[in-house]
């Protein structure tokens, strides 16, 4: 199951910075994390979506700020001056494809899945912890044009 | 008031209520529509719902008020927040506090499902929902603990 979910985090992801941004990013080797956390440290700006149905959880997409600044950059362009409502839209709007493309590849599996309105989660020394858990996934990307790395992480229980 | 925060209101009780036999007073709600909320200290814990109704409820309790809500389920208090029972309490209460509200709520056309309990810990937190309509900020006084208990409902029907 867990290797299942880290191929559809690589392949959304992927996607999803190819698509939207027109960015390569490559799943770093050492970059992934299979077990339950007891803690998970949040740095940077942190868009999460839940799950409920076949598949209850949360998917998180965790970025450093200039990253996510970068990013707002590329999308927004010269339309507006980037600031951190701008840099929080663009990290919530990725963070919904991303899941609505796990949302799809689940579905296709069986796992049936709704998914919750997308909330950014900022804060300093921020640490997160699950509770009903039985996996996570979490995948680190290098993005060489962003010049930084994002993780994209997917917790949760199969029902 | 939005049928939210009256729901969210009636759950926060009778949890408190059943589970620790604690009552506690709802204080204010508002309701105004803000980008974000920010400068959130202590733990917060959060359960998602999806379905006819799509959104998240966080609670915020300071340390001490952590403790003493474990103190009083568990009969034993934790040294401090961080210690893992604190987690595994306040995500229980929450998924219990969520489920009832969406109970509620499922009682009037809108159903849904719960993702699974989060808790976060930091300094100046800010939660900020994306395409929310509906915010819900209740303000709770637990007389019997001489504390005060946040919780927000971030939501969008349909």
């Amino acid at each position: 199951m867990v290797e299942t979910i880290d191929q559809y985090l690589i392949d959304v992801t992927q996607g999803v910075f190819n698509t939207m941004l027109n960015q390569k990013v490559d799943p770093l080797p050492t970059g992934v994390d299979h077990g339950v956390p007891t803690v998970m440290e949040l740095p940077g700006v942190n868009g999460m979506i839940g799950f409920g149905g076949k598949m209850t959880g949360t998917l998180f997409f965790s970025v450093p700020e200039p990253v996510a600044n970068r990013m707002a950059s590329l999308i927004l362009g010269d339309l507006c001056e980037i600031g951190p409502r701008e840099m929080c839209d663009v990290v919530g709007e990725v963070t919904n494809m991303l899941a609505g493309g796990c949302k799809s590849r689940l579905c296709d599996q069986g796992l049936s899945v709704v998914m919750t309105i997308p909330n950014i989660i900022r804060g300093k020394a921020l640490r997160l912890t699950g509770r009903d858990l039985s996996f996570m996934v979490r995948r680190r990307f290098h993005a060489a044009g962003l010049d930084g790395d994002v993780d994209v992480i997917l917790m949760g229980k199969v029902e | 008031m939005h049928f939210l925060s009256d729901f969210t209101q009636k759950a926060v009780a009778e949890v408190f209520s059943t589970m620790m036999s604690l009552k506690v007073e709802a204080v204010s709600t508002d309701e105004s529509i803000s980008p974000s909320r920010s400068g959130i200290t202590g733990v917060v814990s959060n359960v998602g719902f999806a379905g006819k109704m799509s959104g998240g409820l966080y609670m915020n309790y300071n340390d001490k008020l952590a403790c003493d809500v474990v103190e009083r389920l568990l009969g034993a208090r934790p040294a401090n927040a961080d210690e893992g029972d604190v987690a595994d309490v306040l995500g229980e209460i929450t998924n219990m506090v969520t489920g009832t509200m969406k109970k509620h709520a499922s009682a009037v056309g809108y159903s849904g499902w719960l993702s699974t309990p989060l808790i976060m810990r930091g300094e100046q937190i800010t939660l900020e929902p994306k395409d929310a309509t509906i915010h819900s900020f209740n303000l709770f006084r637990i007389p019997d603990l001489g504390e005060e208990l946040g919780v927000w409902v971030f939501a969008k029907l349909g």
